[in-house]
């Protein structure tokens, strides 16, 4: 697997995460997820994300913040809910298999 | 970097690639990120900053492209639908035109499929459209059948003119048949979110190729028969007319795309074969009886300096061209 794509595949893993445990919009999204990765730009996030909402893992609705102004909450899909669930043990997977040659 | 700057910048590099729709909806979710940064105290510049450069920002967008993203709104047509037209006039003009009398039907279908596609299809590489392609047989009968409908629908203005109508309802049903045909196999296929139809525009030109150069041999080998040259001056015409109407069709859309080794090979093959027309109406403005002459003169002739010119041109602009993609995919993967 090429880095790009790996790091792609934990990319969408995490948003996939984060939304099925909150319903946030799109900022605090992207905001969680550079806060664990600060390499990684926060359109790239956007990228990903746009592509699971596209793909159906993920919808949105307009919500009102505490602050006033409307915002895109996004939330998971039940799609969106299985692919997380397969994505999670794909990666348990890996992790077991790497362990076991006691990396 | 102001707010401003950086989604005009976005805007810009998406443009051509998205549809107008798409553009508006991701710079509206930016604006928000904009929004909600400035609520927590950032300027516009460290938002600016965590958004990445905003030509990365586009090609991290352009990447995660998938299928179902498209082209729906009509008003996006236009710039295609002009350049085709335009197109086509010149061709007219300068007489690169299909032998009406015996493949004019295939114009048509060579210039309605692109601008089917530019409005309704959504905008991949032509290698990856091809290779998907291959595994759509809709569109591959679709466009068979709207072959077959353009031989019968030739045939029967001919019954008609010439009083032959034991043969017109034979036809005529012969042509509804593949025209329902082609439309349930393209409407299947749009269904199916699978086809790339514009890939059946070099297809469906490949097929005429082939047509034209079996005709173009046969009449080689039976040169002492009447007409023969007058059947070679027709197919040669033909091929390179499909060639050029091929070649124009990827060069505009290689254009928008920004696609840099379509657009090379595109315009080496137009150059290519602009220069035989060229040479092709020269000599037979010469002498206009022997079609023998001017093909002999353009394949066999005494041009192997020019013809080595242009093909080695050609050569030389598609490997600056292979370059530079491979250099931006880099820059892009890096």
């Amino acid at each position: 697997m090429e880095k790009g794509q790996m790091k792609k595949g934990v990319l969408e893993l995490c948003i996939l995460h984060v939304t099925a445990s909150d319903e946030l919009y799109g900022y605090e999204i992207m905001k969680r997820i550079t806060g664990a990765f600060p390499e990684i730009n926060e359109s790239t996030v956007y990228a990903v994300l746009r592509r699971l909402h596209s793909d159906g893992c993920t919808e949105s609705y307009t919500g009102e913040t505490s602050a006033g102004p409307k915002r895109k909450y996004y939330r998971i899909t039940a799609a969106g809910r299985e692919r997380l669930e397969k994505m999670r043990s794909e990666w348990q997977e890996m992790l077991d298999a790497l362990k076991s040659l006691g990396i | 970097m102001t707010q401003k700057q950086y989604l005009a910048k976005l805007r810009k590099y998406l443009r051509f690639r998205l549809s107008n729709g798409e553009i508006d909806d991701i710079l509206s979710d930016m604006e928000e990120c904009f929004d909600a940064g400035k609520a927590e105290g950032k300027s516009e510049e460290d938002i600016c900053l965590s958004l990445g450069d905003p030509k990365t920002a586009a090609a991290s967008l352009l990447s995660e492209q998938t299928g179902s993203e498209r082209i729906t709104s009509l008003a996006e047509v236009w710039l295609p639908f002009l350049i085709s037209a335009g197109l086509y006039a010149v061709y007219t003009y300068c007489g690169f035109h299909v032998d009406m009398d015996t493949q004019g039907y295939i114009l048509p279908i060579m210039y309605v499929l692109p601008l089917i596609m530019w409005v309704l299809f959504e905008r991949k590489s032509f290698f990856n459209a091809l290779a998907e392609y291959k595994c759509d047989c809709f569109t591959f009968f679709g466009s068979l059948c709207m072959i077959a409908a353009g031989f019968a629908f030739k045939e029967i203005p001919k019954r008609v003119f010439l009083n032959e109508y034991y043969d017109l309802p034979k036809y005529a049903v012969i042509m509804a048949v593949f025209i329902s045909a082609a439309m349930i196999f393209l409407a299947v296929s749009l269904w199916k979110n699978a086809p790339k139809p514009f890939s059946a525009v070099p297809l469906i030109g490949m097929v005429f190729i082939i047509y034209n150069s079996v005709r173009l041999c046969s009449a080689y080998n039976n040169l002492y028969e009447p007409n023969s040259a007058l059947e070679i001056g027709i197919s040669f015409k033909n091929i390179l007319t499909i060639i050029f109407v091929c070649a124009s069709e990827f060069l505009i859309w290689s254009f928008i795309r920004r696609n840099a080794l379509t657009l090379a090979s595109a315009y080496s093959a137009m150059t290519v074969t602009g220069f035989m027309f060229y040479w092709y109406y020269t000599l037979s403005a010469l002498d206009p009886t022997d079609n023998m002459y001017y093909l002999k003169y353009i394949i066999d002739g005494e041009n192997y300096l020019v013809w080595g010119a242009v093909i080695a041109s050609a050569v030389l602009v598609m490997t600056v061209a292979v370059k530079f993609s491979k250099l931006i995919g880099r820059k892009r993967g890096g």
